[in-house]
């Protein structure tokens, strides 16, 4: 099932594409943790887009889509930006911070990243979260 | 039964108000067939002002749900009070029809004691969260410095909620002060273990107990 959503740069519609991804990743028979996965990424992906693409400008498109089916959900947001957030290096997450959770939670929540082209301006940025999730890679941190 | 329709950014919102029984349930159906016609409709139902549905309503959402998925097009029901929840859980339509608790959030402080209890109902997003965060820092201005924050309506919590959090509970350590969490949802909850923030926040399974404990302290 693929579908294409397209909003404008709204933080207030951002529950409206978390209900629209819900019902199709529901559709394709993901459980309430997955689905919840996908809307948390989706959302943290959006309000990007928003305010460090869009600078929190209200009247640009931003096209969604979505392709679940029963193996993996692929979520891809086009003009995300040149920012590649498996570059991303987290920071010491055991000091509590005012922001900056965001690309943790897409990181930790889906299994891969794709950024493509790579730097360009108008990069796509896809994600993809497996049915049957990998076990979680030995990083992040957890050896002191 | 009153109903809104707003169509926006490709979105339709029914927001429905009143009593949905079998004497509705026409017009229900006429208005939602209307709506959900093919692979581009995308319709939320949202049932907030609603107080009670019988088994003719539940049908009806159904049958809609039903028609969007054959058509390729997508259906959800948002902000459901729970005398509503409880029919759909007792006909087992709840998953099915994909319940969203609200779209729109809401903010009620309390005052125990000391102690501003601020209950938080619906998604908390970066759309809603600068809500949240004023009504926080009226509280902080008033001199409040303990803190009950109740998720226990919150579903859905992205980082620029646990930002202002975090950012409120920053300013109450100066003091003294504390922020603590209460009856957080399955799904709230693994998000502060994935962001550690569980070692910061003291995390109580519901409201009262949450309360008490700064009463605890208070007699130290």
């Amino acid at each position: 099932m693929r579908d294409t959503l397209v909003l404008t740069s709204r933080l207030t519609r951002m529950a409206e594409a978390r209900a629209w991804a819900a019902t199709h990743a529901r559709a394709a028979g993901y459980d309430d943790e997955a689905i919840n996965a996908v809307g948390l990424a989706l959302t943290e992906t959006l309000s990007n887009v928003i305010r460090h693409r869009f600078h929190g400008e209200e009247d640009h498109e931003i096209q969604v889509e979505l392709d679940a089916d029963p193996r993996r959900i692929v979520l891809s947001v086009h003009d995300w930006g040149p920012f590649d957030p498996a570059a991303y290096t987290p920071e010491d997450l055991d000091r509590p911070r005012d922001g900056g959770y965001g690309i943790h939670l897409i990181r930790t929540l889906m299994d891969e990243i794709h950024c493509a082209p790579p730097g360009a301006a108008d990069a796509q940025l896809s994600l993809v979260r497996y049915h049957d999730r990998p076990p979680p890679a030995a990083e992040n941190g957890e050896a002191r | 039964m009153e109903y809104r329709i707003d169509h926006s950014q490709g979105v339709t919102v029914m927001y429905i108000a009143g009593e949905i029984d079998v004497s509705q349930a026409l017009e229900l159906r006429e208005v939602l067939g209307g709506l959900v016609r093919d692979a581009t409709s995308r319709v939320v139902v949202d049932l907030s002002g609603v107080p009670f549905v019988d088994s003719s309503g539940v049908g009806i959402l159904v049958t809609a749900h039903r028609r969007a998925a054959e058509s390729g097009g997508s259906f959800a029901v948002a902000a459901v009070t729970t005398p509503v929840g409880q029919v759909f859980s007792m006909t087992r339509t709840e998953k099915l029809l994909h319940l969203y608790r609200r779209l729109i959030m809401q903010v009620t402080v309390e005052r125990a004691g000391g102690v501003a209890v601020v209950a938080v109902a619906g998604d908390v997003d970066a759309g809603s969260s600068g809500q949240l965060r004023a009504q926080l820092e009226a509280l902080l201005g008033e001199g409040l410095q303990n803190f009950v924050i109740d998720l226990s309506e919150t579903g859905f919590l992205d980082s620029s909620g646990l930002a202002t959090l975090v950012h409120t509970f920053k300013r109450v350590r100066i003091g003294n002060g504390d922020v603590r969490l209460a009856a957080l949802q399955p799904q709230v909850n693994s998000l502060f273990a994935l962001t550690r923030l569980d070692r910061v926040f003291e995390i109580f399974g519901d409201r009262a107990s949450a309360v008490r404990s700064f009463e605890t302290v208070a007699q130290h």
